[in-house]
């Protein structure tokens, strides 16, 4: 499908690989912060909504 | 140490309210803008009633002033909470909702009055800009104030959508609003043709991602996890769609003009990018649906639930539908159809919408410490509300794939199968029936809600200032066990996450626009097109108070079915001097790019008087008014020196000339009109608009 996109913007073939490279090396940063996130902080984290107080109306 | 200290209540339930109140003042206007595609009378035969001035008001509505309040009733209740820290000054939490408020009354009053800068989502005037920007401020510097003074010393993945909602609205909204002003509520773009259009759909695009979409990420990911009561299914896969999401949305503006002028090179990198949206858009709906994982039996029972439930769905629906809209061979056939009226809707209905309801639910009967009033009426809210969405969106699925592929259809011998407009517009007004029964329905649930709201307040008390207890956060960090030095700046440092996110969302639109701002080429000339005559020029600005650019496109796209009907595909250089762009989104009547010529100026009189008497069956609305009105041409001078100084070549002092050319020419369409029998002074409205219909894409004519 890519492909397809490519071939109709000749001239400018390079501008868009970058584009796309900007973006996997974005996530790979990204990924890479999250394999070395902590399974501590991580439920700490996801527990911060329901830690506050709510004044018993559950 | 511990702290004793109070979350604000009352600004949240203020917001509520005007959320509430704008939200049934929107979708009423709405169903009346539905109801004059069916019966023309229900513009009511007044101009500040009429369709193309009324339907911007609609979608201003709902967008920011129903989802807005919303927003801010979200950000204002769970920020305190995740913070555990008042908000930062009870005098800008106050100057933030009234300027909001006092914001949205002044676009109720001016869009019904024709001022409009024609950008779709970002039609106020100049002086209203200038007040958001106001607005916005305080807000920002209230959010962040809260952040900075907490006792919480983690941001919980919501705050970081709010901070990216907050400077990329910010964002967007000024780089779309570089107006040059010529009056108290005329101002003029500086960017002109496909720069204009470049520049608008990045931010119409970027307004549903950043306005409709991340807030409301937010605000799922706080209140879904307190109404289930567990943590959301998986922080990792927030914090994954949370970058992915900020930093590919920004590319996919350009799917918005696909096949139009628009250099090719940017239409393929928003179609890449777009597709590449799936994956964070379903990261987020996935993980809000499996946070409900084990708590199913809730669904049933809470009414709060069932509408995140069916809002999350909603969401995913519309984010798989996006990106394949923006398929050129999808895009083809549903642009400028209902099709994507139906796709905004089941974003705008289910996702904003029943994620609105659903927390209001919740979060009144908190405030009020009582009781929703009645589970039975929330329910009953739900299912009509449901079917009100379906009711609404199919028959537009139908209407947008009847018309799209109506307007393609060619007979054996090779003309075109339908080649009257009206004959495709006729062919669908049974479902535009139907889509307004859908819309009725939607609201008579609002109604229902607010009168549930209403019966829980009354029974309720506000705890206005929430009493609450935290300890202080120490002055220095210890870090707890193993956590990463790149995780705390993230999660500790506001100031520089804004600036990482602003970094992030501003990779995507530099890469997009630098290069049709900067390349020549990309914008080729074409020496025949000249500027537009005064006379054009007044009549042009007609064209944008009226809103025509509602129903109307002027941009023919490269296939056969467009320019056997219309003639000539449109280039980019024929909108060098178009500030703003005229475009337009959506085609409930023809295209008018090259309408110039094609009828005498006695049909377009007659045709703007009463359109059903040359096109039986039209629901173009007649606008007798422009017959009434003295042209305003003490405007000329100060409009052609604003178009000079945008680079428009008038010569120099011709603003002087220009209102004697402006008589001249109307003097002769006067003239020509007495010949077709019709009688009408050449100071009137209807003599500018005629002239400018009559120039539509004249310049670049090959016969």
């Amino acid at each position: 499908m890519f492909k397809q996109f490519l071939t109709q913007v000749t001239d400018s073939q390079v501008y868009l690989i970058t584009s796309l490279g900007i973006f996997m090396l974005f996530f790979l940063l990204v990924g890479l912060l999250l394999i070395f996130m902590k399974k501590e902080q991580i439920d700490y984290m996801s527990s911060l909504p329901l830690n506050d107080d709510d004044n018993g109306h559950d | 140490m511990t702290e004793k200290f109070y979350y604000d209540n009352k600004t949240v339930r203020n917001f509520a309210i005007a959320t509430i109140v704008w939200g049934i003042i929107g979708m009423t206007v709405g169903l009346l803008i539905a109801l004059q595609l069916i019966k023309p009378g229900m513009n009511l035969g007044s101009q500040y009633t009429t369709f193309g001035r009324i339907r911007p008001l609609h979608t201003n509505a709902v967008i920011f002033a129903f989802v807005g309040n919303a927003i801010f009733m979200g950000v204002y209740y769970s920020l305190q909470r995740l913070l555990k820290a008042r908000m930062f000054s009870d005098v800008l939490s106050k100057i933030h909702f009234w300027g909001w408020q006092l914001i949205i009354i002044s676009a109720v009053i001016t869009l019904p009055l024709g001022f409009t800068s024609s950008h779709e989502y970002a039609e106020l005037e100049w002086p209203i800009d200038i007040a958001i920007t106001i607005i916005w401020v305080v807000f920002g510097v209230n959010m962040f104030g809260t952040i900075i003074k907490r006792r919480e010393q983690h941001m919980y993945v919501a705050i970081w959508f709010y901070i990216a909602t907050f400077v990329t609205v910010a964002v967007l909204h000024i780089v779309n609003s570089f107006q040059l002003p010529i009056s108290a509520f005329k101002s003029y773009y500086l960017y002109a043709g496909v720069q204009d259009a470049l520049v608008q759909w990045w931010y119409g695009h970027n307004a549903v991602a950043f306005f409709l979409t991340t807030p409301y990420l937010g605000m799922m990911y706080y209140f879904l996890p307190k109404m289930a009561n567990r943590p959301v299914y998986s922080y990792k896969l927030s914090i994954l769609h949370f970058w992915s999401l900020i930093f590919i949305y920004i590319w996919a503006g350009p799917h918005h003009l696909l096949y139009t002028s628009l250099p090719s090179w940017a239409q393929s990198l928003g179609v890449a990018f777009s597709i590449m949206l799936i994956a964070p858009s379903w990261g987020g709906m996935i993980n809000g649906l499996l946070t409900l994982r084990g708590a199913w039996d809730k669904v049933r029972e809470e009414a709060t639930l069932k509408f995140m439930v069916v809002g999350l769905t909603a969401y995913g629906m519309a984010t798989f539908e996006g990106p394949m809209l923006a398929l050129k061979q999808i895009n083809a056939i549903a642009h400028y159809t209902d099709w994507i009226v139906a796709h905004v809707h089941v974003g705008a209905l289910g996702w904003n919408g029943f994620l609105t309801f659903g927390i209001l639910y919740w979060l009144i009967p908190r405030i009020y410490r009582t009781e929703l009033y009645s589970k039975k009426l929330a329910a009953f809210h739900f299912w009509i509300g449901t079917l009100g969405i379906i009711f609404y969106a199919v028959p537009l699925y139908f209407a947008g794939f009847t018309q799209g592929l109506m307007w393609k259809e060619f007979t054996e011998e090779g003309l075109l199968k339908y080649p009257n407009f009206l004959e495709t517009l006729l062919q669908i007004i049974p479902m535009y029936m139907l889509r307004a029964a859908g819309g009725a329905m939607y609201l008579a649930g609002v109604l229902v809600m607010t009168y549930n709201l209403i019966k829980t307040v009354n029974q309720g008390k506000l705890l206005a200032d929430e009493p609450a207890e935290a300890p202080a956060l120490p002055v220095q960090y210890t870090p707890q066990g193993t956590d990463k030095k790149l995780h705390r700046l993230l999660e500790r440092k506001p100031m520089v996450f804004m600036v990482l996110s602003l970094v992030v969302i501003l990779i995507g639109g530099m890469i997009e626009m630098m290069p049709t701002f900067t390349i020549k080429s990309n914008i080729p000339t074409i020496s025949t097109v000249k500027p537009y005559s005064p006379l054009e020029l007044q009549g042009r600005d007609l064209y944008i108070r009226e809103g025509c650019v509602n129903c109307h496109s002027q941009m023919i796209r490269p296939f056969r079915s467009e320019t056997e009907r219309y003639g000539e595909y449109s280039k980019a250089g024929e909108f060098v001097y178009d500030h703003p762009f005229l475009w337009g989104s959506k085609r409930t009547g023809p295209d008018l790019a090259r309408e110039g010529g094609k009828y005498s100026n006695a049909w377009h009189f007659n045709h703007l008087l009463d359109p059903q008497t040359m096109s039986p069956g039209s629901i173009m609305p007649p606008y007798e008014w422009l017959i009434n009105q003295q042209l305003d041409t003490t405007t000329t001078i100060s409009k052609i020196n604003a178009m000079r100084t945008l680079g428009v070549p008038y010569d120099l002092g011709y603003e002087h000339q220009a209102n004697a050319d402006l008589k001249e020419q109307a003097e002769a369409i006067a003239k020509d009109l007495k010949q077709g029998n019709v009688r009408v002074q050449s100071d009137r409205e209807i003599i500018a608009i005629i002239a400018y219909i009559q120039r539509l894409g004249i310049d670049i004519r090959t016969k």
